[in-house]
């Protein structure tokens, strides 16, 4: 890359379970998580919204009382009238794709600075009716969960969980390790909070009495004893390795962070945290959409002229333990470079907003740590994987 | 600052309970010290009862209702506070035995260990006294309910270091509360500005003709939930009376107890949980009504309009804010919303200072007329 193209301003919401009475955040809508981290992003980073040239939002279940849901958060965030924005659906790469899109069109000089985000109700997904636009005549009509729907496969008609199996299947992932790995992912996550890591990107909610400002999934009750006990209806498979317990939760969350050229960060004074210095999505088997990103991790350190070897930690969201444990075996991750503050089976999947939630804890995690390179990777529903390497702006080792 | 893994609470009263079932609530193990192992499991199966009632209600849901249950012990052995990283005292109200507990627990605790103690108005740094980490000893006071009130009052004593203080604050703040930071005074914040409110109330009923119904609806006009009167009767008069000996103790003169309250509380009208207090709540139980015992204790009793009478009890708790703002108790902010979220001021009125300078101007405030 010809020009240096850096982060600032990364801040995430907490990330809620979804469900009316579960969640800290379920009340919230989609546009109201979002605008609450834009609105923070350009205060973190000392911007004045009209320097914006574009905003953009990953959005998965987009809704339809805010479409372009980029646009009406920025609106709402009080962002001025004459910047534009548009709304990227990459499934579960949907933040990430927003980060990415804001690199070329800046690579393409078309942009200098972009506000990107993602954003996810899941708590707000609707039932749908369909077929009845034109009257449903005297006949009983079937109420789609759009939830449900979203998380099966269109082509192969599988459950997300059901590819994970698949995954488990080919690459022979234990129960037990799964299991193990979820049970992990917890105690790193319930370390990590109390330990103070997540404060810092954090954008506290107010509702009611409550300033929300915690993870809603993080539990450190559960054991491995509690997990080899579930219950046969929580699996996907009958007879299966994969279930609720060491797969993500369902959650409401955003995150969202300026993309912009090292020149005008500094002609601002703009203080940068990260640099992007290389980004990949690749296409994988539907049935296997859990291994995408062991193709994308490859396929970005190719493009940086990396090799993993260089790489202080690595980030992959995890969908499910199957999947996560396969990738890392194939990667040849060692575990203590992975996840080390938890992931989505403990803190939870916001589909849309995963990528820049991700982004905005590696560059906390990097900073904390002092260390230079990380990876950020998922898997994405429909058989892709997203990844992008970012580097520690402060220099590190 | 440190990072709190595991909390202990010392003492499974309704208090104990309440915080840990909060701590819980909140994703954090906590375990329960009693000084026997029947009241131990006493404390446990109360928590547990309401946990499983606000599941039934659907206030939580059922998977964080298992997790809070299964990250609280409860246990009459020191053993399981040899890994707290922070302890929560909520024993009797006596500075002998809140001492000699955390001069026990000194030997068991973790050094790194902080000690919070959830008093209401005893001090501090005597209690530090009785440990030998005053440093790591600090106020968390929690209101009844802790689950539900907003509110934690955070107390530096003498000794207390400013880590200890952004630890707990930054805790406190984990479960959801609203924090305000107070030095060490006699009541703290929210009770000294709350007793002189109340007190003038009870003795308006002494000094004039104004009856509790009168000045309970001019309170209710202006913007608070309920009048002094039903709240002291909510509060408990008996407890009011407590803690308002220990501000006379404090502040002199200036904050001399109303005669009406010592009475009622001698006759046990401690309020709702008697049945009767300054109102009556058993019609046919045979309680007298209020007014017939101010006759027969105070019959000289000047008129006076409610509005005056309030105007005096208002006037009472924004001095005593503009005291604690001069003495450095805490800043105008944690003042504001100390009064907002401890003691249900009126929102919409943000708080007693800006009463004062918006309502009345800081004229009233002169030396002469500070009471």
């Amino acid at each position: 890359m010809s020009k240096k193209i850096v982060i600032a301003g990364s801040c995430r919401t907490p990330i809620g379970k979804a469900g009316a009475t579960r969640g800290n955040l379920s009340a919230f809508s989609s546009a109201q998580l979002l605008s609450a981290c834009f609105s923070e992003s350009l205060k973190r980073s000392g911007l004045l919204s009209y320097a914006l040239s574009q905003v953009i939002a990953g959005n998965v279940a987009q809704s339809s009382d805010s479409p372009n849901i980029a646009r009406v958060s920025s609106l709402k965030a009080g962002i001025a009238n004459d910047v534009p924005a548009f709304t990227v659906q990459r499934n579960c790469g949907s933040g990430l794709q927003a980060v990415v899109s804001a690199c070329q069109m800046i690579k393409a000089e078309e942009a200098e600075v972009v506000l990107a985000g993602g954003t996810e109700s899941m708590s707000n997904i609707p039932f749908i009716l369909k077929e009845a636009r034109f009257g449903c005549g005297i006949k009983h009509k079937q109420l789609t969960d759009a939830l449900w729907e979203g998380l099966t496969d269109p082509m192969t008609g599988e459950m997300m969980g059901k590819t994970a199996e698949n995954v488990a299947v080919l690459y022979g992932i234990s129960r037990e390790d799964q299991d193990e790995f979820a049970f992990q992912s917890h105690q790193k996550a319930f370390k990590a909070s109390r330990g103070g890591k997540f404060r810092s990107q954090i954008v506290s909610f107010v509702s009611g009495n409550k300033t929300i400002l915690q993870d809603d999934g993080i539990n450190p009750a559960l054991t491995i004893q509690m997990l080899s006990l579930i219950p046969q209806e929580l699996f996907f498979v009958k007879g299966g390795t994969v279930h609720a317990g060491n797969s993500c939760g369902i959650s409401d969350g955003a995150a969202s962070l300026i993309v912009l050229t090292e020149e005008s960060a500094l002609a601002q004074k703009i203080k940068p945290e990260a640099e992007i210095i290389g980004y990949a999505f690749v296409g994988c088997s539907p049935s296997y959409m859990g291994m995408g990103p062991y193709f994308a991790i490859n396929a970005a350190l190719l493009h940086a002229g990396l090799n993993d070897n260089d790489i202080d930690y690595f980030e992959i969201n995890e969908a499910f333990a199957a999947q996560v444990l396969a990738c890392r075996r194939q990667l040849g991750i060692p575990s203590e470079k992975l996840n080390v503050w938890g992931g989505a089976i403990a803190l939870g999947h916001p589909v849309g907003a995963t990528g820049a939630i991700l982004i905005t804890k590696m560059i906390a995690l990097l900073k904390d740590t002092g260390k230079k390179l990380g990876v950020v990777s998922m898997c994405i529903g429909g058989g892709q994987g997203g990844a992008i390497i970012i580097k520690n702006y402060e220099g590190g080792e | 600052m440190k990072t709190i893994l595991k909390v202990g609470v010392i003492g499974g009263g309704a208090m104990g309970q309440g915080i840990a079932s909060l701590v819980a609530q909140s994703g954090i193990p906590v375990v329960i010290k009693e000084i026997n192992e029947e009241l131990a499991q006493k404390a446990l199966e109360n928590i547990f009862s309401k946990i499983d009632k606000a599941a039934e209600r659907g206030k939580i849901m059922s998977d964080k209702a298992d997790m809070a249950k299964s990250l609280i012990s409860a246990s009459s052995d020191e053993i399981f506070l040899t890994n707290v990283d922070l302890v929560i005292e909520a024993v009797f109200e006596d500075m002998e035995v809140k001492k000699k507990v955390f001069h026990s627990l000194d030997f068991v605790v973790p050094k790194r260990a902080i000690f919070a103690t959830n008093t209401s108005s005893l001090s501090i740094t005597e209690m530090a006294s009785a440990t030998e980490r005053p440093k790591q000893v600090v106020g968390m006071h929690f209101f009844n309910p802790p689950i539900t009130m907003p509110l934690v009052e955070i107390i530096s004593g003498k000794e207390t270091d400013e880590e200890t203080v952004e630890t707990v604050e930054q805790f406190a703040r984990d479960l959801s509360k609203t924090t305000i930071r107070v030095k060490e005074c006699p009541g703290f914040l929210v009770n000294r500005l709350l007793m002189p409110y109340l007190n003038e109330a009870v003795l308006l009923l002494s000094e004039t003709t104004l009856k509790p119904e009168e000045i309970d609806r001019q309170a209710v006009e202006f913007g608070w939930r309920m009048g002094p009167f039903m709240l002291l009767d909510y509060l408990g008069i008996d407890i009011a009376a407590h803690v308002a000996r220990i501000l006379f103790q404090g502040f002199g003169e200036r904050a001399k107890p109303a005669p009406l309250m010592e009475i009622l509380a001698n006759e046990k009208r401690y309020g709702v949980k008697t049945s009767a207090g300054f109102y009556v709540y058993q019609p046919d139980a045979g309680f007298e009504d209020i007014m017939k015992i101010v006759e027969k204790n105070f019959p000289q009793r000047r008129p006076l309009s409610p509005e005056e009478g309030f105007m005096r009890m208002m006037r009472g708790m924004a001095n005593e804010a503009l005291l604690c703002l001069d003495e450095g108790i805490s800043t105008a902010e944690d003042i504001e919303t100390g009064c907002r979220l401890g003691i249900g001021f009126p929102f919409t009125k943000l708080g007693p200072l800006h009463w004062a300078e918006k309502e009345m101007g800081r004229k009233i405030f002169t030396e002469e007329e500070k009471w």
